[in-house]
This record gives C-alpha cells, sequence and structure tokens, in this order.
C-alpha cells in the first residue's frame, strides 16, 4: 500500500466502527474501514437486541432499508426452577411499534453489512479481510497499523475492533480481558417458520418478543452459579442464548456447551423451541464493568470504541453505546484535524463527546454495578427456592399439601425475599406489617 | 448424558476455514502444572482438552470467542484472530 496518510483508520466495521466511518465520512474527512471478515458482520454474534436509540439519529430513515427482523413489544422475566417456571408480571406495549426508539432483534451478519455500506456510500474506504496485527509508533504516537497486506498510516487509529481488542492491546491502553470481567454467550439460531413464531408467541408479522429466564448451574465441584438464559424471535428463526461469567463457569466446572443443552431440555424451554431446527451454533463474549479508568479509552494517536472501550450499559446492552461512542470518537478526531494536534492532550475532548453522549454517566454505572459485587447475582442465586414455595402456595395450594408454615404469605416474603436486603428504615416498617399480618394469619 | 455427540452435531452447523499457520499455540509444558485446567470447561466448542497427562487442543472449529485466552492462568495460550479469510464466517451471527 502506497504512503498516503489517511485522517483515520477504524479497526473493525461493527456498528462502533461503522458510526465513526459514517460520521466521519460526512464530515468530508478521509477514513478507512478495515474489516477481519470477508464481509461485516460475519464474525459477529448478536447476543441482544439492537437499540435503535442512537441508529435513529445516524440514519433517520433506517426502518425502511435496514434489515431488521421483529420489533419487540414485551420482555418476559422468568426465573427457572428443576421442574417449573415462574413468570414475572410484564409489559406487551403496543405503542412501542410506532416508538421513535425501538429494539429489534437482528442478525449481524445482515445488519453490520448494510450498515458498513452506508458509510461506504457516505464515502468511507472499507478494506475487509484484512486482520491488523499489530500498530505502527511513530515518536511514541501511533501512526497507523499493520497488516499482512501492508502497512496502512493515518493521523488517528480508532480501535473498534471488539472485545478481544488487538488496537487496545497493543496500544497499551487495555490488558487482555480477564475471566471476571467477561460473560460467555453461547447461542443457537433455529429455525421456525414465521406463521408458527407469530402462533407460539401471539404475534403479528413485525412484532417480536424476548423471553428472559434465570436459572442456576451447579457443577461437579458442588458450586452453584446463576445464569441467564434467553430466547428471542427472529423473522423466521428463534435464537436461544446462555450467559454466563466466566469465573463463574470456571468455579462451578460445567463445560459450556452443557450450559446451553441444559437449557434446551428445561421442560419449559423445550416446548418453547420444539419443532424448531438448528440453523447455527455460536460463541461470543461480552464485556462489563467499563473501563473504570476513563483516560484508557485515548492514547497518542488512538481512540477505542465500542466493545473495545468496554461500552457496555450495567445491563449488558452494547448496540446503541457502540454507535454513540463511535460517533464520539469520529467527533474528536474532527477536532483533532481542526486543531492539527493528534497528542493524547488534544484526543482527551473524547471525554467530552462522550459526555454528550451520555457514555461516561453509562461507563460509570456499569462500573458501579459491576463493583458492588452484583447483588443482582445474589438474588439469583439465593432467592429463587424461596419465591418457588411462595409461589406454589399461591397458585398450586389445591395440589400441594399444605406444609408448616410459621408466617402468613406476606410475612414470608418479607422474611425471605425483603428482610435479607432492605436497609433499617424499610426493614422496620414492613417488619411491623408483617408481624401483625402473621398475627391475624394465624389467629384464622 | 448425549451432549458430546449433541455438541458435534452442533458445531457441524458452522462455517469455518482454519488458518495454516495455527491461531493458538499452547505452551503445554505449562499445561503439565495446572490443576484447574479452566480451558476444558470455557471453550463452547470443546477444543481442549485433558488425556490424563497431557493437554491436547485442536484449532479447527474455533468460534474465536477468546475464553480460553481469558481464563488461562499460567498465559500459556498464545491466541490471536485467524488471519483474513481464515477462520469462522456466521451467516447468522
Amino acid at each position: 500500500m502506497t504512503g498516503h496518510v489517511h485522517d483515520c483508520i477504524v479497526v473493525g466495521a461493527g456498528p462502533a466502527g461503522a458510526a465513526a466511518a459514517l460520521q466521519l465520512a460526512r464530515d468530508g474527512l478521509d477514513v478507512v474501514i478495515i474489516e477481519r471478515g470477508k464481509r461485516p458482520g460475519e464474525k459477529n454474534v448478536m447476543s441482544g437486541v439492537l437499540v435503535t436509540r442512537k441508529l435513529h439519529d445516524l440514519v433517520p430513515d433506517f426502518r425502511q432499508r435496514a434489515p431488521l427482523q421483529r420489533c419487540i413489544t414485551e420482555e418476559i422475566f422468568c426465573i427457572l426452577g428443576q421442574n417449573e417456571v415462574l413468570r414475572l408480571p410484564s409489559l406487551r406495549n403496543y405503542r412501542r411499534l410506532s416508538y421513535e426508539h425501538q429494539a429489534f432483534t437482528v442478525f449481524r451478519s445482515e445488519f453490520d453489512a448494510w450498515f458498513a455500506q452506508e458509510a461506504v456510500n457516505a464515502g468511507a474506504e472499507l478494506i475487509p479481510a484484512t486482520l491488523v496485527e499489530d500498530l505502527i509508533w511513530e515518536n511514541g504516537r501511533v501512526a497507523g497499523v499493520r497488516t499482512r497486506r501492508g502497512d496502512l498510516r493515518a493521523r488517528v487509529v480508532i480501535g473498534a475492533d471488539g472485545v478481544n481488542s488487538t488496537v487496545a492491546e497493543k496500544s497499551g491502553l487495555r490488558s487482555p480481558p480477564q475471566p471476571a470481567e467477561v460473560s460467555l454467550i453461547v447461542r443457537q439460531v433455529l429455525d421456525l417458520p414465521a406463521e408458527q413464531i407469530e402462533e407460539r408467541f401471539a404475534l403479528q408479522p413485525g412484532e417480536g418478543v424476548i423471553l428472559q429466564f434465570s436459572g442456576l448451574v451447579s457443577g461437579p465441584t458442588g458450586v452453584t452459579k446463576a445464569y441467564y438464559t434467553e430466547l428471542y424471535t427472529n423473522r423466521d428463526s428463534l435464537s436461544l442464548t446462555a450467559e454466563i461469567w466466566l469465573d463463574a463457569l470456571q468455579e462451578c466446572g460445567v463445560p459450556a456447551y452443557e450450559v446451553l443443552a441444559a437449557r434446551e431440555r428445561h421442560p419449559y424451554i423445550a416446548r418453547l423451541i420444539q419443532g424448531t431446527k438448528l440453523r447455527e451454533y455460536q460463541a461470543h463474549l461480552i464485556p462489563w464493568g467499563g473501563v473504570g479508568d476513563l483516560s484508557r479509552l485515548y492514547g497518542d494517536g488512538v481512540l477505542l470504541a465500542g466493545d473495545a472501550g468496554k461500552f457496555t450499559t450495567e445491563e449488558g446492552v452494547g448496540s446503541w453505546t457502540a454507535m454513540a461512542s463511535g460517533t464520539a470518537a469520529a467527533r474528536t478526531v474532527k477536532y483533532a484535524c481542526e486543531k492539527g494536534d493528534f497528542s493524547k492532550t488534544t484526543l482527551a475532548a473524547y471525554l467530552d463527546f462522550l459526555d454528550e453522549e451520555g457514555l461516561i454517566e453509562t461507563q460509570r454505572e456499569a462500573r458501579q454495578a459491576w463493583q458492588r459485587d452484583n447483588w443482582r447475582w445474589r438474588i439469583l442465586t439465593q432467592y429463587p427456592d424461596r419465591l418457588f414455595s411462595i409461589a406454589r402456595r399461591y397458585f398450586d395450594e389445591w395440589m400441594v399439601e399444605e406444609a408448616e408454615h410459621p408466617y402468613s404469605p406476606w410475612g414470608e416474603l418479607y422474611h425471605s425475599v425483603i428482610k435479607p436486603v432492605a436497609p433499617w428504615y424499610v426493614r422496620w416498617p414492613l417488619g411491623l406489617a408483617a408481624w401483625i399480618d402473621t398475627r391475624r394469619w394465624r389467629r384464622e | 448424558m448425549p451432549t458430546k455427540a449433541h455438541l458435534d452435531a452442533k458445531l457441524a452447523t458452522v462455517i469455518s476455514k482454519p488458518d495454516p499457520e495455527p491461531h493458538i499455540v499452547v505452551q503445554t509444558e505449562l499445561c503439565l502444572a495446572c490443576e484447574e485446567r479452566p480451558c476444558t470447561i470455557v471453550c463452547p466448542a470443546n477444543l481442549y482438552w485433558w488425556t490424563g497427562d497431557q493437554m491436547v487442543h485442536n484449532c479447527e472449529g474455533c468460534l474465536e470467542c477468546g475464553s480460553c485466552r481469558a481464563v488461562c492462568p499460567h498465559g500459556a495460550i498464545t491466541w490471536r484472530y485467524p488471519r483474513w479469510g481464515y477462520g469462522v464466517r456466521y451467516r447468522w451471527g
């Protein structure tokens, strides 16, 4: 390749990279995207839904043009027991079909290819089937990338190359992911005709639902861990994912593929996916907890966006944050080009642009949620048994022989769920209410 | 439990073209001292297995998630992305 110096090289044509390139090309800068797949998206796995909050700003008419599967009208949260499932109340909101910000199921192989093409149409250059293996350094700053097809130089490199980011590691901004900060997603895409999906989940064409299941896994080591399983409706397929933290998986000692296979056998999920045929088996890592030190998001001549910069929310949503961080990175590059300086000091403006996108807040929230030893996971591990015992008394009372219960149903809810986590000012009034309720209940 | 056979059937749905220059290199002498061998647990394609006295791995069929590298306690696994045009190609990612 030539000695030409581009304004910017974007490594990775996922949502973050394509958003950055789209924005840069629209601003009239000379931008190149390098993608290791032959086609953008073919190395990626969608483990959630596409939240269109940022896409709406970038491509306002995306609904007519983007390859979308189904618009999500309801998220159903369930707790799985051995032979039972507790479905929590949820809202199916048909107004979501016309909301400005929606969530869609998509296939990344289709969506990323389309989104990268938007950037190309705006004037970006896409180099597919090329792996960035190293960075070029010049006077202590990143000056380009090395590939087997030759070197490529630029004033700034945006690393949007995902959770196992080469740019982040080679630039020294981040170390390889640690087991406690990533979760492993194992996913299966299952063929099912559209009419059957619509019948099974009570949908119209174009509408979709998500089912989230929390459940437990205990392995040969005797350790029990909580993990999530999710079922998504695509146009003519379902995707079933199992998501578990790598350190949890390691501790409980159950092979990753078995974690998903166990869910396929669960009586409820087995009924939801019956009659399907496996289309593809996939795996991917999701980063959690943010970067912590925000000055690790930029260096001399380099910026990190998307999963490479650990831009996921505290719920692990990464689609809109990827696009928003890509846009912020693009605006930083434009600002640096206007200033003619690409040092770390100038690129620190990235933080201001991120703040405008609301991403400093999400980074902080993600960090806090990850640090406070995740009470959500504690609840998911400790409470299912208790919740099931309460639920059985309400929903199953004519089937089960009543055992001796020390508390009224309210009292039981208080003692098993509220008391262990609530602060004193919540515990005190509710505890009193539970005590009164139990006394009345015993008298009956 | 018939899950290993099931896994093979599942892996058969994945299109992948192995890189002639192996993208996973394991310093197997370090594995001899390893007690947990987490790579054998976390790999969703079950590419690592312990034969009883040594670690064996396979680069073909890698799903490129990077879990093995993240969990290896001894830094024995050198993992990189397969070069251009090689590796997994998800059609429904």
